[in-house]
């Protein structure tokens, strides 16, 4: 993996790297990828993809309004707020 | 060359869950900011969501009205990407394995039925806001939104007109609303489309470059937006150029569309099932008694108003195009027991035309359908005539109380004594002796004169049936 | 007091020799005195535990205690816990306060347990050496220049320095058991969906399971009783009764019960003197009257590799949400939302952490999906297969927990893959779904080494009650390290 992938999953990700850091994860994240390379050898001919390990569950909610307002508590940890809103830079379109 | 432009409509239909389409808070509208955002909705640590049953039932509801396929195993993926009025960095939605594919909706057009394909519907959640006035330099996030259960039905690119995109659309908001699934509030966003739009040489069969225009949230928006898109990609063609795929925003101040910059086309959102969620099965027996709780719903109603009341096509549409409009309708005939074709007549001419004057919805008329019977009442049994009904109408409609309390204080009965109304034509036939002389020599077109001039003396209460009847005898 | 089990602690308090007050002071002031050489905590919760304690003391005057009340337990870093901070390890979550509780913290809270604290973890449970923490690695009593293994290598380490008889801890591909092996302790990941996972930081949703770690496995199950239960905040949780474990479960006849032993967990790179200590289990359990069987789990090597694409793909996703705008760390003076975006991230994750999150942006990004993640799924798929075959022939199955005991702290930093073969006989588990503990099989050059019992779907009660009979029969699980002699 070169150091441009790197740049590139980091923007994905939204995560900022130098280019030493982008260097370091290149190497790591090659080892990585080599080692899974080897799933591509298996041979899953008619095998379903497994999401999760449990199949028959059906999980619904009735239609109820079980919350309250709670905009004080849940604003507390927020860095940056003001007449209820969480702040951001501006955003420039929407 | 002529040119065929060919459209697709996403429109995402909110629902009228009380609860979000995964958390327990309130949908409601209007609320102040953050104040309908629970733990989940904010994306805090650990919270995970849990479907809302009857999310999904509105779904099955939609699919079985659209003739569509109930998936009887269908799942949530995450959509993935960045944006502050989204807290979890990703979308849950559904990709691969929607809850409803393969409709269809038939929408009236000039010239006859056209069927618009639908190429699936799924479930999905809404997203927060972000305000951008009053905080300098700064945006500010307003979550009350996020999570809304949201439905957004595809169509396939069938459309081939600004006229049908906007056809197809009001079909489909009659619709939801008929279900019962979306309150159809355009301003509030409750539905919203977004429009594909391409153009191509008539008689090619190839697809154009698309352009997807943008939250386009009025029908007449809509149909500037496509008529733009139309003309600005013709136009483009026609001098050699191409057209770029791009995601472009209506701005209703310039009626332009012009690119979006934010939402780089580039995006990979990197789908994939979300093991937060569990498959979704959908049993025979939900369907079904989703089935017995579907409404009558529009081309049904259309067909029974034409059997029933004997209306016309146009009118029977016009009528069915809310299920308001159609209730309202209804109630007037059996309250008034008048003629259908009257109530329709007056429904979707002068009430229509008055609340489309003050801008408003048939749920807000401020004539109640007992009201509004009890003026069709009196139309219908000759008490007043259809003129003056309008006059009557009037002062309903400034407050001044039922149809027979006006009529009474106004002195507006009609005049139905035929030997009254013959005293008065005889009194205007001798005071127009030159007109009497003309139209007797052949200037018959003075008829209408002569009853103006009855009318004008009775105030407009004779009957003019009888006006008319007695005229005919004296001038022959 | 200290040295005593839960069982043990449970019977003192219901007959009244001892308080959880008094208790719970008594382990405060251990963990005050001796954590700094262990850093197993991330924060301690005093006041809070003494006023639970004096609580817990007075249900029990009203007759309204059960097993648990009163009973002290520290709490893994990754479980929310209201007005307490829950960092689950991480500096983009240094100042975060859970407006609410996960539910396993409730069933605690309402089982009248006493919270002492939260134990350090690998940041976002994503490590096995505990060394992946913001606030520092945790050392392993038995040798305080070693690992204590990871993610729950605080709460690991916590246990068998007898700071509590209890800890909780989280298990994605041997969390819990693990550490329980590095550290002599006994710990079981339940099957997926028994424990709720609401208010459980999530790491890879589909493999994320919470469990108990103690000195014993009858502590286990005490403990797992607690912790388990349908939860309807939690769609995958099965809708199942809370598990009910008692001496007769635990003490169900282990006579014709088939053990399997994979021939592919037995390989080469197996240490020889891990080998021995795991056939010196299976003779044991021989000797209680199992059957042990050679099986074959012929996917077992692929396990590793379908972890570090579906563990990473679901992490790249869970972690989203961490952008400094509602919550956790924000970067000074952000330019513009990107900047905010971008810094906060890169700032307030670990190298770790970001190194998996790219992983697993890479294996869901477009043209690699089908190669990597949808393959990873359909080779999980034969995973699970292999288990419910091998199921077909044994009742349980027999491993080691880890190819090797304990690993000197930084030796495996530099190599993330190395790191990662920690977790190799621990991964099929969570990949399958199925239940799992770890249990001490005795000592290689004086460090701890377990041996891990598989079971098959919801049958915890049975791997618990192999390892308790074994645990009646066999002392390593008594033995102490030295830091608690010289404490």
């Amino acid at each position: 993996m070169q150091c441009s992938e790197i740049f590139t999953l980091a923007k994905l990700a939204h995560i900022a790297v130098t280019d030493a850091e982008a260097e370091y994860f290149a190497t790591s994240i090659s080892k990585i990828v080599q080692l899974v390379h080897e799933l591509n050898a298996v041979d899953v001919t008619g095998v379903a993809p497994m999401t999760q390990p449990l199949a028959d569950v059906e999980a619904l909610r009735p239609d109820k309004v079980t919350e309250t307002n709670q905009v004080e508590t849940l604003l507390a940890n927020a860095p940056q707020t003001a007449a209820g809103l969480f702040l951001v830079p501006q955003v420039i379109e929407s | 060359m002529e040119w065929e432009a060919v459209i697709g409509l996403e429109v995402h239909v909110q629902l009228t869950t009380e609860s979000k389409l995964f958390s327990g808070a309130s949908t409601r509208y209007g609320a102040l900011p953050n104040t309908q955002a629970c733990a989940l909705d904010l994306a805090m640590p650990g919270t995970l969501p849990v479907l809302n049953e009857a999310a999904v039932a509105m779904a099955i509801k939609l699919g079985l009205a659209i003739h569509g396929q109930i998936a009887r195993t269908s799942s949530f993926a995450r959509k993935n990407y960045f944006y502050p009025d989204l807290p979890k960095g990703y979308q849950i939605s559904q990709y691969d394995e929607p809850v409803v594919k393969e409709g269809y909706l038939d929408v009236a057009l000039a010239d006859g039925i056209k069927r618009i394909h639908i190429t699936r519907a799924h479930l999905e959640e809404d997203a927060g806001k972000s305000l951008h006035e009053d905080i300098k330099g700064m945006s500010g996030i307003d979550l009350n939104r996020a999570g809304t259960p949201l439905i957004e039905i595809v169509s396939e690119p069938d459309i081939r007109s600004a006229d049908e995109a906007v056809r197809y659309l009001k079909a489909l908001h009659a619709l939801v609303r008929y279900l019962g699934i979306c309150d159809g509030n355009m301003q509030e966003g409750s539905f919203r489309c977004d429009a594909n739009v391409s153009v191509r040489p008539k008689g090619t069969t190839t697809f154009g470059t698309r352009t997807e225009t943008k939250n386009v949230n009025s029908f007449r928006y809509v149909e500037k937006a496509i008529l733009y898109e139309i003309e600005r990609q013709t136009n483009l063609l026609a001098e050699g150029g191409t057209v770029t795929q791009e995601t472009r925003l209506y701005d209703p101040s310039t009626n332009t569309t012009r690119p979006m910059r934010s939402k780089e086309s580039a995006n990979d959102y990197r789908y994939f099932p979300d093991p937060d969620l569990l498959t979704l099965r959908i049993s025979d027996a939900w369907i079904d008694a989703m089935k017995a709780e579907l409404p009558e719903l529009p081309a049904a109603k259309q067909q029974r108003f034409q059997e029933n009341y004997g209306l016309s096509a146009y009118d029977a549409t016009v009528l069915v195009g809310s299920k308001e409009l159609a209730d309202f309708f209804e109630a007037v005939v059996s309250l008034s027991q008048a003629p259908a074709k009257l109530v329709s007549n007056w429904v979707t001419g002068e009430l229509a035309a008055a609340l489309n004057r003050d801008n408003k919805d048939i749920a807000e008329s401020p004539i109640s359908t007992n009201s509004m019977a009890g003026l069709l009442k009196r139309i219908h049994d000759q008490t007043i005539s259809g003129k003056i009904a309008k006059t009557v109408f009037e002062a309903m409609l400034a407050g001044e109380g039922e149809a027979d309390t006006i009529i009474q204080a106004k002195g507006l009965v009609q005049i139905t004594d035929i030997e009254s109304i013959a005293k008065i034509v005889d009194k205007v036939l001798l005071e127009n002796q030159a007109q009497v002389d003309a139209y007797r020599a052949g200037k018959t077109q003075l008829f209408g004169f002569f009853v103006g001039q009855v009318m004008k003396q009775t105030q407009g209460k004779a009957n003019p049936e009888q006006v008319n009847a007695l005229l005919s005898e004296r001038l022959t | 007091m200290h040295d005593l089990s839960l069982s043990q602690l449970s019977l003192e308090l219901e007959q009244g020799h001892l308080s959880s007050y008094e208790l719970t002071e008594h382990l405060l002031k251990r963990i005050a005195a001796h954590d700094s050489q262990l850093n197993s905590m991330i924060t301690v919760t005093a006041t809070q535990a003494l006023a639970a304690a004096k609580q817990a003391d007075s249900l029990r005057k009203q007759n309204q205690a059960n097993a648990l009340t009163g009973i002290p337990y520290i709490h893994k870093d990754i479980f929310c816990t209201q007005d307490v901070l829950t960092s689950c390890g991480s500096k983009i979550l240094e100042n975060f306060i859970s407006p609410y509780d996960a539910t396993v913290t409730q069933q605690l809270k309402q089982a009248g347990m006493v919270m002492l604290g939260k134990a350090n973890m690998d940041e976002f449970a994503m490590g096995s050496s505990n060394e992946n923490s913001h606030y520092g690695p945790v050392k392993n009593p038995w040798q305080l220049d070693y690992v204590p293994g990871g993610s729950s290598g605080g709460s690991a380490a916590a246990i068998a320095a007898q700071f509590a008889p209890v800890a909780t801890g989280s298990d994605t591909g041997g969390s819990i058991r693990q550490p329980a092996a590095f550290t002599n302790l006994t710990g079981i990941k339940p099957s997926y969906g028994r424990v709720s996972r609401y208010g459980m930081v999530a790491f890879a949703s589909s493999l994320d399971q919470g469990g108990p770690m103690a000195r014993s496995a009858e502590d286990c199950a005490m403990m797992l009783n607690a912790m388990s239960g349908h939860d309807p905040l939690d769609s995958t949780s099965l809708p199942l009764a809370p598990l009910t474990i008692g001496k007769a479960d635990l003490h169900q006849p282990l006579k014709g019960l088939r053990v399997g032993l994979p021939k592919e967990y037995f390989t080469d790179s197996l240490n020889t003197e891990m080998r021995d200590r795991i056939e010196a289990a299976a003779k044991t359990l021989e000797a209680l009257g199992c059957d042990i069987v050679n099986i074959s789990l012929p996917h077992s090597h692929l396990a590793v590799s379908v972890y570090y694409v579906v563990a990473p793909a679901e992490a790249s996703s869970n972690l989203a949400r961490y952008d400094g705008v509602r919550y956790g760390y924000r970067c000074e003076n952000p330019v513009d939302l990107q900047d905010l975006y971008l810094r906060s991230r890169s700032e307030g994750f670990g190298v770790e952490v970001k190194r998996r999150i790219m992983v697993g942006t890479f294996v869901l990004s477009s043209g690699y999906y089908d190669a990597y993640y949808l393959q990873a799924q359909k080779v999980r798929q034969l995973i699970r297969n292999d288990f419910l075959d091998a199921f077909k022939q044994v009742d349980v199955i027999l491993s080691p927990t880890t190819p090797q005991p304990a690993f000197k702290l930084g030796e495996r930093m530099a190599d993330p893959i190395q790191m990662y073969l920690a977790d190799l006989y621990t991964i099929p588990a969570n990949l399958a779904g199925l239940p799992a503990l770890s249990a001490p099989a005795g000592f290689i050059n004086g460090l701890p080494v377990g041996f891990q019992l598989i079971g098959k779907d919801l049958e915890e009660a049975k791997i618990l009650a192999v390892a308790h009979q074994y645990q009646q029969v066999t002392n390593w699980h008594l033995q102490q390290p030295a830091f608690n002699t010289i404490v």
